[in-house]
């Protein structure tokens, strides 16, 4: 028999039993539509932290911390250490951490291919406010300049004066400006305080306005304040004066030249590592998240997989149940010298149809479901202007192949009972 | 010419040993019409299917047109019932869903005729069976006549050497029943074909050039009628 024939026959038998297919189906349309979406949702998760590094880290520089693990829970000191003015205790937790001081940073400088050296330095403010304004919280930073911000109004041509702020939007109806580009020259105040209780004033005049990022990698950049370098170190520095915290940072931007080389951004990883520091670049923050993401998607696939199993057998009791309704049939075209593997091809090949439908019923629905939810979930979990669900044509394609051969592969046994009727004994039945 | 030699058939193991056909040796040339007679039990429907190569004789050989069935493997088997023969059973085996058309393409499928030439070779044997405008009709919706005529057509399309054929009017009232065997028997004029009728209707069997009467899986007689007789 030829393939075309033994395709449209056992289709055709598929459709005598409309209900009992469509029933068989569906199970499987089941865990398509599971595996779909968990492909999908993973696929946005992944994008999503793709971006969130994008927007948020240079990718031709590197995060150095004193320790050699930056990322995860080798990251903290879980025992007491001998007295070390690198070791500090922070975080939520108070847990032990080393720290980078002066000289860490001054030394970062001289490995080879850095550019240069870039420590935030920030610091909480006392409160910010202007000219008839009240006062508001807010945080200093020093600016970054290698990594892309975009402006509401003004532009920064050169460096930051000693004079310059870079105001987020948000501030601006807070702090009595009637428009982004208003405000730019004008002066605001910065109060700050030690912790013994002195105080200080600072005043600045605004350089440019910065538009909320479309992802944020902490809470905290939409309330903080840039200023230069020097600045924002002579702050914290009087902030910090007399605590622990004195000019120990947790972590610096190390930039390196021609970064966006991989090799060469590696070279320098390596050399500050082989220093015994820790560094990450951005495409190891990147493999970070995708791993989260990649647990939580196996963990989803797996009950995807499960409920695979339970129609699997679904689809071997139908099938079964073919093969005894339709004995004679089978009996009649063995009759005729159809050969046991056309039969046998012919149950599995109807099998594969049951897979078919239930795959493209699945997925089809999970691709137009999740089609129309995306920008109600995205708003739901405040996922910005993403979309959670990121549906790729070919891994459903795949997705959509597997679950035919997962319905193959249960039509074979029930077609091996097919081909081993007797025909005699078939051809009685009626 | 099929030629059978010191047949023997025998169901079940040696304790419960049942034998269906005892020592079975007989000679028909072609193109006659053969009847199987005999009572119910007697080992009618067992000649047929070893026959038909549907079963292998436990003991002896049986030779169909030069192909010794007993020594065919099981591929060539399938072939030579998809060659060479045509089944017509008592009950029709009709698939109820499908339409005329493609209950008759399916031993034309099964013998790998190319999808172009069905159609025309399947609209001769409707035509044969008087059920051109049936065509298109669902198997399920014809009745008991006509489902036996439409398998007659599956059976024929092939242009089969031998049609073997099992209480073809078993399941038929005696009118609709005649209608059939006057079909099969026209049929077996135009394709020079041999045919062969288990029955235990008499008025079917006389009209046969061969009859061989089975009695308890034995030959009882056979009858041989001159051409001349049967054209009285
Ligand atoms: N698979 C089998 N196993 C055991 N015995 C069998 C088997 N098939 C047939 N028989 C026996 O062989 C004998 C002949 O059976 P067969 O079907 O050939 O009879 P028949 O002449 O066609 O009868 P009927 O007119 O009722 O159709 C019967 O006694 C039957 O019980
Ligand atoms: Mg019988």
């Amino acid at each position: 028999m030829y393939w075309k024939d033994i395709l449209r026959r056992s289709g055709q038998s598929l459709k005598q039993a409309k209900v009992r297919t469509l029933l068989t189906a569906a199970a499987l349309a089941v865990g398509g539509f599971t595996l779909t979406i968990t492909l999908a949702a993973a696929n946005g998760a992944k994008a999503y932290g793709n971006k969130l590094i994008d927007t948020n880290f240079n990718p031709s520089s590197l995060i150095v911390a004193k320790n050699k693990h930056i990322i995860g829970p080798k990251g903290s000191i879980d025992k007491p250490q001998p007295y070390n003015s690198s070791v500090i205790a922070s975080g939520p937790n108070g847990k032990l951490v080393r720290v980078l001081d002066q000289q860490d940073l001054k030394k970062l400088a001289t490995f080879k291919g850095v550019q240069s050296v870039f420590e935030p330095y920030t610091s909480s403010a006392l409160y910010i406010t202007a000219k008839n304004a009240g006062k508001y919280t807010g945080s200093i930073a020093a600016f970054d300049p290698s990594i892309s911000h975009q402006f509401a109004a003004g532009r920064i041509s050169t460096r930051l004066t000693s004079r310059d702020v870079v105001l987020p939007q948000d501030y601006l109806s807070l702090l009595k400006f009637k428009s982004a580009s208003s405000a730019i020259g004008k002066t605001i105040t910065v109060q700050i305080r030690q912790v013994l209780g002195k105080q200080e004033t600072k005043h600045f005049k605004v350089l440019a306005v910065l538009t909320a990022p479309s992802t944020l990698i902490s809470g905290n950049i939409n309330t903080t304040l840039y200023v230069s370098s020097k600045e924002a170190k002579s702050i914290n520095d009087f902030i910090n004066q007399g605590t622990i915290n004195y000019q120990h940072y947790l972590t610096a931007t190390v930039l390196v030249k021609d970064g966006t080389n991989p090799a060469k951004l590696l070279a320098t990883q390596n050399a500050i590592e082989h220093a015994g520091y820790g560094a990450i670049s951005a495409k190891d923050a990147q493999a970070t998240i995708s791993q989260i993401v990649n647990v939580l998607q196996i963990i989803i696939l797996v009950f995807g997989l499960i409920t695979l199993i339970a129609s699997f057998f679904g689809v071997v009791n139908t099938q079964y149940i073919s093969v005894l309704e339709r004995t004679g049939e089978i009996g009649l075209m063995k009759a005729l010298g159809m050969s046991n593997l056309s039969v046998r091809w012919l149950f599995i090949v109807e099998a594969g149809w049951i897979g078919g439908i239930g795959a493209i019923f699945g997925s089809g629905l999970a691709v137009i479901v999740g089609t129309l939810l995306n920008p109600w979930i995205s708003k739901q979990i405040n996922f910005s202007n993403s979309s959670l669900l990121i549906f790729h044509p070919l891994e459903i394609l795949a997705l959509i192949i597997f679950l035919i051969l997962v319905a193959t592969i249960a039509g074979l046994l029930p077609a091996r009972k097919a081909s081993r009727l007797d025909p005699i004994e078939a051809l009685r039945t009626e | 010419m099929i030629d059978l030699k010191h047949v023997s058939k025998t169901y079940g193991k040696k304790d419960s040993e049942f034998s269906a056909l005892n020592d079975l040796s007989f000679s028909i040339p072609d193109n006659k019409t053969v009847a199987i007679v005999g009572k119910s039990g007697s080992g009618k429907s067992t000649l047929l299917h070893l026959l038909g190569g549907l079963d292998r004789p436990t003991e002896g050989q049986i030779v169909v047109n030069d192909l010794n069935l007993t020594k065919l493997t099981h591929k060539e088997m399938d072939k030579y019932r998809s060659n060479q023969l045509g089944f017509v059973f008592q009950s029709f085996f009709v698939e109820a869903n499908l339409s005329c058309y493609e209950n008759v393409a399916l031993p034309l499928e099964i013998s790998k005729v190319a999808s172009r030439k069905r159609k025309e070779i399947i609209e001769e044997a409707l035509e044969k069976v008087d059920l051109a405008d049936k065509l298109k009709s669902k198997a399920r919706t014809l009745s008991g006549g006509q489902k036996q005529r439409l398998a007659i057509a599956r059976a024929l399309v092939n242009k089969p050497k031998v049609i073997l054929t099992d209480e073809p009017t078993g399941n038929l009232d005696s009118v609709t029943g005649d209608k059939v065997i006057e079909l099969l028997f026209s049929i077996y004029r135009e394709q020079k074909s041999t045919l062969v009728i288990v029955t235990h209707d008499m008025d079917i069997a006389k009209k046969c050039d061969i009859r061989i009467y089975i009695r308890d899986g034995e030959i009882e007689r056979i009858e041989s009628i001159k051409d001349k007789d049967k054209d009285k």
